[in-house]
């Protein structure tokens, strides 16, 4: 007999599709992907101005760039100089799209094409036809050599960069092999420097002035002609007195240059806490939609270092709209409380969007920390939520954005557990858009499931009549309600978060499961649950049968085993296996 | 009283005496330094330091090499200048750190690969620092290789030997490494550099040095001489703060000591903790109030324990390299603290 089952069990094994043993999950809601939470709960898309979004990496320790236009975010850029493009297709007359691909996807040679005849072959370059290529000519001519440029813009990491130390060259073990990137030292710098001088100089156009500037700017920075740089800056970028777009681009590279400068120096200005540097770069990050990141990044590392520590010594000098972007990245480090910031900006200006962006950071994270507690554990042992509330408390009455921070302030309540309160700002807000509409479902359906003092299968019934759907699409709720259901009906808890195939092989689980599915009282609740978790009453007896089996209890195992399917594979040799069993029985 | 005893008496008394004399002199110590920084800047006064100390040899970081997805690179690469070859009284030992994952998930092909190109850049950075090869006689790795690792790194210890046949390889040894020797196995190196410290982590929430505990550092090398290879010993001369946020973080702020935390901006709560009064920045580091620092530092004092320790417990002559070289730390030390 025992040899018998252990074929059998073997056999089972082998011709299963799925192991079998895997089946026993015992997946807690802790370890279930909160995607929700990251993304729908509280996702910086809530603020006002999509342009803040660049903001919100996830991890601002890498100096790469670490996910840093967030997928999950609807309305992320599609390119990363999406500022300078909307600013091509203004001045072009044309939509982005064309202008993306204009700027950013054709070749030199199609914009030559464009010059010479007036049109070219590619169906994307359609929209510029014979007259716009007459009427924007200078502009395509300005496209067609910064397109020739655009290879040689590669900046070395040290002024003594020999070849041999770019690390491509690592991947060879000749030399000769590697094939080698173009640089600014590959270009014949002087007759580019006099080009770009003669065109600047030809243009009547401010816009495209700017535009010749700024590649002077650049070639010279990144030749390490860092007094040049700064020079054409000045005398052929900030005289023009605009500031578009292209004018941070160029503002940030004579940033650069004066950073390598002052390292030449035998007194370095930014030693001596004078922060010119700092001051570009912060200038680029509070004014460009393009180079946020990058001046960021920047703004770690220049000036050695010291470049946030130089501006935050003089930070009481600052313009509001400067000191708010300083606070904003002083406070961005995961490592540092926000809220600390926050209160800073607050004080000097209430609605800077920066603000809202910190408090999303800071309640999206309060969430994320919230995953591993247990329910009793809610009962925050966060020491800054006091601060934050208060804060949000504020904001709420001073900030013109009142349907955000009431929403922020009633996050906070209902996670200070202070559920009346939260339900009093969540009631405050009114915006019709989608994802206002869907945060008031989530933490309305959040507060329901934790207000009650007593949680059982009628407030469960209750809950389920009016935030069906939200509990259908968010498993993070789900969870929470699984929490508060587990001790007195852990059956309904993991069925909240799993389907009945994941029960495993337990004839102790089996029997409570078609207890409850069988049973004739179900309510709305119940039905919900029972159609979500995939409850079949054949596939029920079925898996029972198996658990018997798999414990050994053949007798049991054969009482169900009209219920076993033929059409799945196993199934079918279990049935002959325990048809054969029977007969030797 | 026998004749001949009275006559043999004073030569017993003379080795008597000399044995006495060997037997309680300390073990000699040929000091050197481990330069870890991406610049060469030893100025006059360091350089001065270093011949009080008679110090001829600095073992030298050229780079590291990381593993990026299927790829190993090198990155904090040496700025290569012309000032090494100021120092001609000087004997160079470059010392590449490599990480454990460069030894995971690998094989011969690429191990051998690896080798190429790591003799391919180390040659060239140290031509083009005009040090004098031939100079060059020993070649230092430094890696935490561990249980699973360690077959694929001594695989590459072995192909880097016969890269450089007339070269010594040297490798560090962990303290774990020491202590847990039939596990981690031993290098097939010419020597070993014993790295006597990180003897627990900054953020294990013990009370003690995390760099430098001497207790940790006698239980970790109680089969210290069962070792088979050479070993010299690497001794640490730094501090750190660590830095605590209310999240259970932790940040270390190099070479941080009592003396960089103001009482305006910092409350010192015990003998080496402090609570950050107000939003400030320290050494480059922006904490904010209600922080907790505590700073970790090497003593004059517990160098000597340490020294002491391996004194008795090695018994012979042997060499100190003192992590790491660096004007800031050699001003907490006099010559005769480090010999």
């Amino acid at each position: 007999m025992n040899k018998t089952l252990s074929i059998l069990a073997l056999t089972i094994s082998l011709i299963s599709p799925h192991n079998i043993w895997a089946l026993c999950s015992d997946a807690s809601y802790e370890e279930i992907m909160e995607w929700d939470i990251i993304n729908i709960i509280f996702p910086e898309y809530v603020m006002q101005d999509s342009e803040n979004f660049d903001y919100l990496i996830d991890d601002n320790e890498s100096i790469e760039f670490q996910n840093f236009y967030n997928p999950y975010i609807p309305y992320f850029k599609k390119s990363p100089n999406y500022g300078n493009i909307d600013e091509w297709a203004k001045y072009l007359g044309i939509n982005q799209d064309q202008a993306y691909y204009l700027v950013n996807k054709s070749s030199k040679n199609e914009i030559d094409s464009l010059l010479v005849f007036g049109n070219c072959r590619n169906k994307k370059l359609e929209f510029a036809n014979s007259k716009f290529c007459k009427k924007k000519k200078n502009a395509l001519k300005y496209i067609s050599y910064a397109k020739f440029l655009e290879p040689y813009m590669a900046r070395e990491s040290g002024q003594d960069m020999k070849q041999w130390q770019e690390y491509e060259f690592w991947y060879y073990w000749d030399y000769s092999y590697c094939p080698r990137k173009k640089t600014v030292h590959d270009l014949d710098y002087e007759t580019i420097i006099n080009n770009l001088i003669e065109a600047y100089k030809a243009q009547k156009d401010k816009e495209l002035k700017l535009r010749y500037g700024y590649q002077l700017v650049r070639l010279a920075h990144y030749k390490h002609h860092y007094e040049d740089a700064v020079r054409y800056f000045d005398t052929y970028v900030e005289p023009l007195k605009i500031k578009p777009e292209i004018y941070y681009y160029a503002l940030s590279q004579k940033a650069g240059a004066l950073n390598g400068l002052n390292k030449t120096l035998k007194n370095n200005p930014a030693e001596e806490g004078n922060s010119q540097v700092a001051m570009d770069f912060l200038r680029v990050f509070s004014k460009s939609k393009d180079l946020k990141y990058s001046a960021y990044l920047s703004l770690r590392f220049s000036e050695n270092g010291k470049a946030l520590e130089n501006l935050y010594n003089q930070s009481k000098s600052l313009n509001n709209e400067d000191a708010c972007s300083l606070y904003f990245l002083l406070g961005h480090d995961k490592f540092n409380n926000p809220l600390n910031e926050l209160e800073k900006i607050e004080n000097l200006d209430p609605n800077s969007t920066l603000a809202d962006v910190l408090m999303a950071r800071y309640i999206s994270s309060l969430k994320r920390h919230y995953l591993g507690y247990k329910l009793e554990d809610l009962e925050i042992n966060n020491p800054n939520l006091g601060q934050a509330l208060k804060i949000a408390e504020s904001m709420r009455l001073k900030s013109s954005h009142k349907d955000f921070w009431n929403l922020c302030a009633a996050h906070l309540n209902a996670y200070s557990q202070n559920y009346p309160k939260a339900k009093e700002y969540l009631s405050l807000v009114k915006c019709q858009r989608t994802v206002y509409q869907t945060h008031i479902k989530l933490l309305s359906c959040y507060i329901a499931i934790l207000e009650p003092e007593q949680f059982d299968k009628t407030t469960a019934n209750v809950i389920i009549k009016q935030h069906k759907e939200i509990l259908d699409e968010v498993s993070y709720l789900r969870a929470v309600m699984a929490k508060r259901l587990e001790k007195e009906y852990p059956l309904i808890a993991f069925l909240l978060l799993h389907e009945t195939n994941e029960l495993g092989l337990s004839s102790k689980k089996w029997t409570d499961m078609i207890q409850y599915g069988e049973s004739k009282n179900h309510n709305e609740f119940d039905k919900w649950l029972l159609q979500r978790c995939k409850y079949d009453s054949n596939d029920a007896y079925s898996h029972l049968a198996l658990s018997y089996l798999y414990e050994n209890n053949i007798p049991s195992a054969y009482k169900y085993k009209e219920y076993v399917k033929v059409d799945y594979e196993l199934k079918s040799v279990l049935c002959y296996n325990i048809a054969y069993i029977s007969k030797k029985i | 009283m026998n004749y001949s005893l009275l006559k043999i008496l004073p030569i017993i008394l003379f080795l008597l005496n000399s044995v006495s004399c060997v037997s309680g002199a300390s073990p000699r110590h040929n000091i050197s330094f481990y330069h870890w920084k991406s610049n060469y800047q030893i100025d006059n006064d360091v350089r001065n330091y270093t011949r009080g100390l008679n110090c001829q040899k600095i073992y030298i970081h050229l780079f590291d090499v990381v593993k990026e997805g299927e790829i190993s690179r090198p990155i904090n690469i040496f700025q290569v200048t012309d000032s090494l070859k100021n120092d001609s009284s000087i004997h160079f030992v470059p010392v590449i750190f490599i990480t454990n994952e460069v030894f995971s998930n690998t094989d011969t092909a690429k191990i051998n690969g690896l080798t190429h190109r790591l003799k391919y850049f180390t040659d060239n950075m140290i031509r083009h620092s005009n040090i004098n090869k031939n100079t060059i006689d020993e070649i230092q790795f430094d890696c935490d290789w561990t249980p699973s690792t360690k077959e694929n790194y001594f695989t590459f210890l072995k192909y880097v030997k016969n890269l450089y046949p007339d070269v010594k390889i040297s490798s560090t040894i962990r303290l774990h490494q020491i202590k847990d020797m039939k596990e981690t196995g031993i290098p097939p190196v010419d020597k070993g550099y014993l790295m006597c410290y990180a003897t627990s982590y900054a953020n294990d929430g013990l009370d003690s040095n995390s760099i430098l505990n001497i207790d940790l550092l006698k239980n970790y090398t109680e089969n210290l001489n069962d070792y088979p290879i050479d070993l010299d010993y690497a001794l640490p001369l730094f501090s750190w703060g660590i830095v605590s946020n209310k999240k259970s973080q932790i940040k270390l702020i190099n070479g941080l000591t009592h003396n960089d935390l103001d009482s305006v901006r910092f409350k010192r709560i015990s003998e080496n903790r402090y609570k950050v009064r107000e939003d400030c920045f320290i050494n480059g580091l922006y904490i904010n109030k209600g922080y907790t620092i505590e700073i970790e530092q090497i003593t004059p004092t517990l160098l000597r324990n340490a020294i002491e320790y391996l004194d008795n417990k090695i018994q012979k002559d042997y060499n100190i390299v003192y992590y790491h070289l660096s004007k800031g730390f050699l001003n907490r030390y006099t010559i005769d603290e480090l010999k």
